[in-house]
């Protein structure tokens, strides 16, 4: 029986080693998202600057390997101490490497740049490194993760309590960020259970596939899952619950830019089944670029700028909880006095499953259909009727 | 001929797209000439830049071919608005069975095609050295004149690789400390692999560059120009070696979303730093105002509108690709019978301790040669070449 072997098999440090309760740590937060340049290493060391302010010990993590840029983002030109020394083994306790910087209680745990084959370490390795992180001695842990989605990335944003995905108000850094949820979500499933030799089958045969950007592949996956036990409907389900990663959008100029995570979240959910509530916006500030081009982090979050205002609200968000008032939603009926697309059943909203998804050229993914053939409707209907 | 290649070190002050690339190709005139686009840091816009190069080749009427080889953000596709049920560049890599041109795609612009990558969880490292042979190989039997690489903010073996194989590596930056500091690394990190791979296979050179500390990784790693006095004081003929390898890599700079206000001093310093500490001279290829049009075409998935006449990024562009590649299509091949090759070229794929050859696509015989073996040692008669190059 599948369910008995799982249950020999399966034991509790497989994807995310957050069972720990001796720590004094809060929460551990990674900050990723699949493009580059969106702007993770600026906006990690903004929110630890903001933690910091208001008292909390907070340590920021440079899980870059590949261009570790965090120290220059608060002030420090070239670290004394890098994770280099870590896995090297000079240094055996990880709180010995925490630097200071020029902000009171935030400490900085840094990469080294420009170390050949230093963005490609050892899987052991890694789980090393996690393993220590929880041993940090901070209430608040940030990890800056650098840009892609190969499997380190993944790895460290799962490590985390959540994680949060910056895109910006442009459609390829909204497909990167959705690919990027996409394949984290892969990885956490195929971690906890690629012990099961019929589930591992399923996964490598869906990465080996040519186009894995069909829509069909996690209906797929999840249907064939789910028939071998309870107890592994139950360990999916409760996955899917659990993943729950916050949207970020960065350098926002005007309110048109909110629809861009509006598809975002409509593919999220078609696709995937996420329903992905938790959204904050961050706006378009000059001010921050000079900043850290004079390498001065205490001229970052002054109090005029809309910029700071919004990187408080996350914060609140993300560390706090306070969830219910910043949906999309929200933020559009606020800052936008317009029609908010609306998700019933009514009306015909442009998705992958519409059946001229490839031969439309009036497309608009995630908004209402702008050609309402009557034909076209009918068919829809027809389809709800009989799932 | 040696005192003639030693005057031409007077040429290489002036700050323009340096010859030894052209000559090669116009040598050979039946290959492309192939560019590089790398940049240490993500978000500075190689891809937008790499493809509005393509297109204005490709509006003046060159026959050129984009491929997308950066396997950890692939974004060509996009950019160039084509249909994502393409053929990917992952099952080139999975067996032997595919050619590089059953993946060439057309695109909405006549003159240019692409190759395109879209596969997730496709691991950097997994390129094999045959895999990597095999590419370079067919890159420079591609019927076309110009073929553009897109690397990515790679920086794994086959990156560098692919830099170092280019005829002109461009390293895109913008004027901001972040990306200056990660090309600086991606330059140190592409020299080390030169030394590495044409060095260590001779174990003296191993000894010596292992006490002079260019083979460690870590912090505590001296700047090159130390370690080349270091090499000096101990045996003259290995650092003319060193240092020949060292001077025939020229990297090209370009600067991105410029703008017109800001001082670029920061940019400038990469080019002293680079001199200083690597002993490496930088070309400068041109700058890239930034366009709000370019934002424009991309966010609406338009790249025909990439080229607007009336933006400043196109017109940028276009002085780019006339000055430093189209003026020496017509001018080059009179450049090259003027400047002789240099030592460089002719022993390049050579092994420089002269002891093995190592069969490479670089040998200038590659073409009419009859027992090509890839990566394997020649047999061909080594004195044969020898005499060539010393002659």
């Amino acid at each position: 029986m599948i369910e008995e072997e799982y249950r020999d098999m399966y034991h509790q440090d497989s994807a995310n080693l957050r069972t720990d309760n001796n720590s004094d740590i809060k929460k551990v937060i990674s900050i990723a998202g699949g493009k580059g340049g969106v702007g993770k290493t600026v906006l990690t060391a903004s929110m630890g600057i903001a933690l910091a302010n208001r008292g909390y010990k907070t340590v920021v993590i440079d899980a870059d390997f590949g261009g570790a840029n965090l120290h220059q983002a608060l002030g420090l030109f070239a670290p004394a101490l890098t994770i280099r020394d870590f896995i090297a083994r000079t240094e055996n306790n990880i709180n010995n490497l925490l630097l200071e910087t020029p902000i009171k209680n935030l400490f900085l745990l840094a990469g080294s740049p420009g170390t050949l084959g230093g963005a490609n370490t050892q899987y052991w390795i890694k789980r090393k490194i996690l393993r220590h992180i929880k041993k940090i001695d901070a209430e608040y842990i940030l990890l800056d993760i650098g840009a892609g989605a190969a499997f380190d990335q993944l790895d460290y944003f799962n490590f985390a309590d959540f994680g949060c995905v910056v895109i910006l108000p442009e459609p390829l850094s909204i497909q990167d960020g959705y690919n990027f949820i996409k394949l984290s979500l892969y990885r956490l499933l195929y971690r906890r259970f690629f012990k099961i030799v019929e589930i591992k089958k399923l996964f490598l045969e869906i990465f080996a596939l040519e186009n894995i950007h069909h829509h069909k592949h996690f209906q797929y996956i999840e249907d064939r899952a789910k028939l071998s036990g309870q107890i592994i409907r139950d360990q999916w389900d409760s996955i899917l619950k659990s993943f729950k990663p916050v949207i970020i959008m960065n350098m926002m100029e005007n309110k048109q830019d909110l629809f861009e995570a509006v598809a975002l979240k409509v593919a999220a959910y078609d696709l995937l089944k996420l329903n992905l509530v938790r959204f904050a916006s961050i706006k378009n500030d000059p001010n921050i670029r000079r900043a850290f081009g004079l390498m001065r982090p205490d001229l970052l979050l002054l109090p005029d700028s809309e910029a700071a205002q919004d990187i408080q609200r996350t914060i609140d968000l993300i560390f706090f909880g306070k969830e219910t008032k910043e949906s999309i939603e929200y933020h559009l009926q606020n800052k936008a006095k317009f029609k908010t697309p609306s998700f019933t059943e009514e009306e015909v909203i442009c998705s992958v499953h519409c059946t001229l998804w490839n031969k439309c050229s009036a497309q608009n993914g995630g908004y209402p259909c702008r050609i309402k053939a009557v034909g076209y409707i009918s068919q829809q209907k027809e389809k709800k009727m009989f799932t | 001929m040696k005192k003639f290649a030693q005057k031409s070190g007077q040429w290489e002050e002036r700050i323009f797209a340096d010859y030894d690339s052209v000559k090669y190709s116009m040598i050979m005139s039946r290959t492309p000439r192939i560019l590089a686009f790398a940049g240490g840091k993500g978000g500075v816009g190689k891809t937008i830049v790499a493809s509005m190069l393509g297109i204005c080749l490709s509006c003046l009427e060159r026959r050129t071919i984009l491929i997308d080889l950066d396997f950890n953000g692939s974004n060509l596709l996009g950019y160039l608005n084509m249909c994502e049920n393409q053929k990917s560049l992952k099952k080139y890599f999975e067996g032997r069975s595919n050619n590089l041109t059953d993946f060439l795609q057309p695109t909405q612009f006549d003159n240019l095609d692409a190759i395109v990558f879209h596969s997730n969880l496709f691991e950097p490292n997994n390129v094999k050295f045959w895999q990597r042979q095999r590419l370079f190989y067919e890159i420079r039997r591609l019927k076309a004149d110009y073929v553009i690489l897109d690397l990515g903010t790679a920086t794994s073996n086959f990156a560098l690789d692919t830099i170092l194989f280019a005829d002109d590596s461009l390293f895109v930056t913008t004027n901001d400390v972040f990306s200056i500091q990660n090309t600086y690394s991606l330059l140190r990190s592409t020299l080390m692999r030169k030394l590495k791979s044409q060095l260590t296979q001779c174990p003296s050179f191993v000894t010596l560059l292992n006490e002079c500390g260019l083979l460690v990784d870590g912090k505590d790693v001296k700047p090159i120009t130390k370690a080349q006095s270091q090499i000096r004081k101990l045996s003259r003929d290995k650092f003319i070696k060193v240092n020949h390898i060292i001077s025939s890599f020229r990297p090209k700079l370009l600067l991105n979303c410029y703008n017109e206000n800001e001082s670029i001093k920061d940019f400038l310093l990469l080019g002293s730093l680079a001199k200083d500490l690597l002993d490496i001279e930088l070309s400068y290829w041109g700058k890239v105002r930034f366009d709000l049009f370019v934002r424009e075409a991309v966010r609406n998935l338009r790249p025909e509108m990439l080229l607007r006449s009336s933006g400043c990024a196109s017109s940028d562009i276009l002085k780019i690709a006339v000055r430093n590649l189209i003026a020496y299509e017509i001018i080059g091949a009179g450049i090259a019978m003027r400047k002789w090759p240099s030592d460089e070229l002719l022993t390049k794929g050579i092994n420089n301790s002269g002891d093995e050859l190592i069969c490479h696509p670089g040998c200038y015989i590659w073409e009419n040669c009859i027992k090509r073996r890839k990566g394997l040692k020649c047999s061909k008669i080594p004195k044969f070449i020898k005499e060539q190059s010393t002659g």
